[in-house]
């Protein structure tokens, strides 16, 4: 495995990091790895670092890069709004790996925000062949939105009995704090820019249905709050993603672990399920690199 | 801005060198010493504008990832603090040779100012002229009891479906605590550290603490003088909805910027 630094974009204005296998097939995608909210590119607990480590072992490159603004990259002087600079940042990175390593077949991979982006990048260029998507949209049930308020009452009545949670409620380490003081410095922008934009259920689904028209492979992996409205969806009979018999879209569960995966244990599974579903699409992939 | 590898082969280090501002050139060179472990993500971008400030005011400046963490080379379970130190020591190196000077302040945040204390204390090279810390872990049990208390909120934070607990291999906050990692924490003891260059060390703080109290009195009893101010700014490496990872701590990055004066 070689691990170096890449200036990608015009000007060399984007920081990234390739990773690459001993040997490297050239048919085989590039692993794009696209900021998680305002983290930068290592991801958070350097998920991104274990993900571009594991690729490599069976023998995929990855690069995981800032787009403009964020991590160790510069703004871009063309003034695009943020939705669209991440896109031509990314097609940008694209055409810069293009050049350096000949492929032309790129896999984007992307939590929460990054997840979006990951969608939006494969809709707008046809060199991505697949995308993972770590907790990306979702569309929970009514039923299970009702359900869910009534957890939360039952929640509330239990921590009015915690003593823990009253101490950090008076110690300012409770995390309503932030959301009040996000609330009363009015800190929308952010939410709108750096939070998971999702579109209509429609919208997404004929999105999806492009991208496997296209031939392009599609991985939804889900944590906590997230899987539990992805297996609403499943039990009232209307999934999302919708079921795929072609094996184009896949979906896997991991309901214990957090949105950050915080718990090494469920990090350790991220990188099991990333790499068991590269190899069923590209099973070449392993082989190539143990010959 | 140059981003880089650097250091030997199976233990390359990730820097990013900020020269200085040519028509300010002449500062000191100046290595940046991250935090470790969560504190390292979150602070991220207030240490590149830290860097930033640094450059523009005439200081070369180097920000590195210690083996192990971010974009270095090495597993989060390699990362023990004596390897840190060495690290401390070769980006020292490294910005003396990238830009030709011949004497380095170290500023470190969190565990990363403790590290570049005890780095300076045993560096043989006189080449450290100044140490500046920013809210530096005093007492590694100490450090570890909040990493305890934050894993036990994380837990407790209403995400999991599962019930709240986690076992040894989950690690401790998003990162392994093995039992040698664990032992190096425990033995950190800031108020024992000296000397500094010129007997003197710069401490700035976002909110006094009793620890922060106690390494001062500390270190006057060791005849050390301490420049010492508390910015009452923002804790950037502490989680908060929303908002840390996106504001920069200004008032202690112009405290900083201005000792190097």
């Amino acid at each position: 495995m070689r691990e170096r630094v890449l200036r990608l974009g015009p000007e060399g204005r984007l920081v990234g990091i390739m990773t690459e296998p001993a040997t490297r097939a050239r048919e085989l995608p590039v692993f794009l790895m696209l900021n998680a909210g305002v983290v930068h590119r290592v991801g958070p607990n350097r998920v991104y670092v274990g993900v571009a480590r594991r690729l490599a072992a069976m023998g995929f490159a990855s690069c995981r890069f800032d787009v403009s603004g964020l991590g160790d990259s510069m703004t871009r002087r063309d003034g695009l709004p943020y939705e669209d600079a991440r896109i031509a940042d990314t097609r940008e990175a694209m055409d810069h790996l293009q050049r350096a390593l000949g492929g032309d077949r790129f896999v984007t991979l992307g939590l929460c925000s990054g997840a979006d982006h990951a969608f939006r990048v494969a809709l707008a260029d046809d060199r991505v062949v697949g995308s993972v998507l770590l907790d990306g949209y979702t569309y929970p049930t009514a039923r299970h939105d009702a359900e869910r308020r009534r957890d939360r009452l039952g929640e509330i009545r239990r921590r009015l009995l915690d003593l823990a949670a009253w101490k950090r409620l008076v110690t300012g380490r409770h995390p309503i704090w932030g959301m009040i003081r996000a609330r009363v410095l009015r800190r929308k922008d952010l939410r709108m820019q750096f939070m998971m934009d999702t579109p209509p259920r429609d919208e997404a689904e004929s999105g999806i249905r492009r991208l496997v028209d296209r031939g392009a492979h599609l991985f939804f992996v889900y944590t906590s709050r997230q899987a539990a409205h992805h297996q609403s969806t499943v039990r009232a009979g209307e999934p999302f993603p919708p079921a795929d018999p072609s094996g184009a879209v896949r979906v896997t569960c991991l309901p214990d672990s957090d949105h950050e995966f915080t718990l090494l244990t469920y990090r350790e599974r991220l990188l099991d399920a990333v790499g068991d579903w590269a190899e069923t699409v590209w099973p070449q992939a392993v082989l190539q690199d143990r010959s | 801005m140059n981003p880089f590898h650097f250091g030997v082969s199976d233990k390359r280090l990730f820097g990013v060198y900020h020269p200085a501002a040519a028509e300010r050139s002449g500062g000191v060179g100046v290595v940046v010493c991250p935090p470790a472990r969560d504190e390292y993500t979150l602070s991220h971008r207030a240490l590149r504008q830290l860097a930033g400030q640094l450059a523009r005011a005439g200081h070369p400046t180097l920000r590195f990832d210690y083996f192990g963490t971010g974009d270095s080379f090495g597993e989060c379970h390699e990362g023990r603090t004596a390897q840190w130190r060495q690290d401390i020591g070769m980006a020292i190196d490294e910005l003396k040779s990238l830009s030709g000077v011949s004497r380095v302040a170290l500023v470190g945040l969190r565990l990363g100012g403790t590290l570049a204390a005890m780095t300076a204390a045993e560096r043989r090279e006189a080449d450290v002229s100044r140490v500046i810390l920013w809210d530096p872990v005093v007492f590694g049990n100490g450090y570890v009891q909040a990493l305890r208390t934050r894993h036990d909120e994380f837990l407790h934070a209403g995400w999991r479906t599962a019930p709240a607990s986690s076992e040894p291999a989950d690690g401790l906050f998003g990162f392994p605590l093995t039992d040698e990692i664990l032992a190096d924490l425990r033995t950190v003891d800031l108020t024992t550290v000296t000397p500094y260059p010129d007997n003197r060390v710069y401490i700035v703080v976002s909110q006094r603490t009793r620890e922060g109290d106690e390494l001062r009195r500390a270190l006057a009893e060791r005849g050390t003088e301490v420049v010492f101010e508390d910015v009452k700014g923002l804790r950037v490496w502490e989680k908060d909805v929303l908002l840390s990872r996106e504001l920069v701590p200004a008032a202690a990055i112009r405290r900083i910027t201005s000792w190097m004066v």
